[in-house]
């Protein structure tokens, strides 16, 4: 994180961060969007290349969005999506278990320093915490907001 | 607390499971027989088996003494009209719609829904909040 530090000291020259998000679903097609009109440079993966057709063609055409085709839980499509270089990995596909080998490849493999995976199950949270990986729950997001509304 | 679900996607039944663990009435709503049969197994006869945007089978789950309603069908447009239905015809005090599309999620709060929830957005959210020093926030 020391290069980070760095480059924060002048927020002009601040260094864009690449983000890489795998899977271009509902979840996952949302997050690069978001992340990317941000500012941040987002490569999204997915092995069906359909998939890429809800992304907007503004962002896409200006490389602030960039596509690869290809499956998350294996090395060489994600090197040759260029993720060896991301500061952030997010695992966002509909399967928890794909999402889990792929962000383990990620972190453990790839050392990309930060390495988000969404997972469904609630109780798995402190096992891949444990394992240096961020866990997010959606429908965990959800429950806090009906308790909030019960309360 | 009385609670009407419509729809049992893997969401809606985890909602269900955890609001029935804290202590809710809840009743489901699915037009797929087997979903049906899967969710009854597992927690007893919860569900009723119909179109959960139609007036009869919300009025077949007891809406009319509902407290809220969480509407997480497939599409925008299926929890705007189960959401409209509970608020405007059976006076349901609170109504949640499961939204996927962010354009939409905005409309849905404009039509009266309580509580709109764009998951993706919450998931992104949450990931700016727990990376926030990583990643740049405005260009």
């Amino acid at each position: 994180m020391a290069q980070i530090g760095e480059d924060n000291e002048n927020p002009a020259i601040q260094r864009l961060k690449r983000v890489a998000v795998i899977g271009c679903g509902s979840y996952g097609s949302q997050i690069a969007v978001d992340l990317s009109l941000s500012g941040n440079i987002v490569i999204v993966i997915d092995k069906d290349p359909d998939s890429f057709s809800v992304l907007p063609l503004n962002l896409v055409e200006n490389s602030r969005l960039v596509t690869s085709i290809g499956d998350g839980t294996k090395e060489v499509s994600l090197r040759q999506a260029g993720v060896q270089d991301a500061d952030l990995f997010i695992a966002a596909t509909k399967s928890s278990s794909v999402n889990l080998m792929s962000g383990q490849l990620a972190r453990h493999l790839m050392r990309i320093p930060e390495v988000i995976c969404l997972v469904n199950d609630s109780a798995l949270v402190p096992l891949y915490e444990g394992l240096g990986i961020k866990v997010i729950n959606p429908d965990g997001l959800l429950m806090d907001i009906i308790r909030e509304e019960l309360d | 607390m009385y609670v009407v679900i419509v729809g049992c996607g893997s969401t809606g039944i985890k909602v269900a499971e955890w609001l029935m663990a804290s202590g809710a009435e809840v009743t489901m709503i699915d037009n797929n027989s087997e979903k049906q049969r899967f969710v009854d197994d597992v927690f007893g006869s919860i569900v009723v088996l119909g179109d959960g945007t139609l007036v009869e089978t919300l009025e077949n789950a007891g809406t009319q003494r509902a407290d809220l309603l969480i509407a997480t069908l497939n599409t925008d447009e299926d929890n705007m009209l189960a959401c409209q239905i509970a608020k405007h015809h059976f006076q349901v005090d609170t109504t949640l719609a499961l939204s996927a599309n962010p354009d939409k999620a905005h409309l849905l709060g404009l039509l009266g829904i309580d509580i709109v929830v764009n998951l993706a957005d919450l998931i992104t959210e949450e990931i700016q909040s727990r990376v926030a020093p990583m990643l740049v926030e405005e260009l």
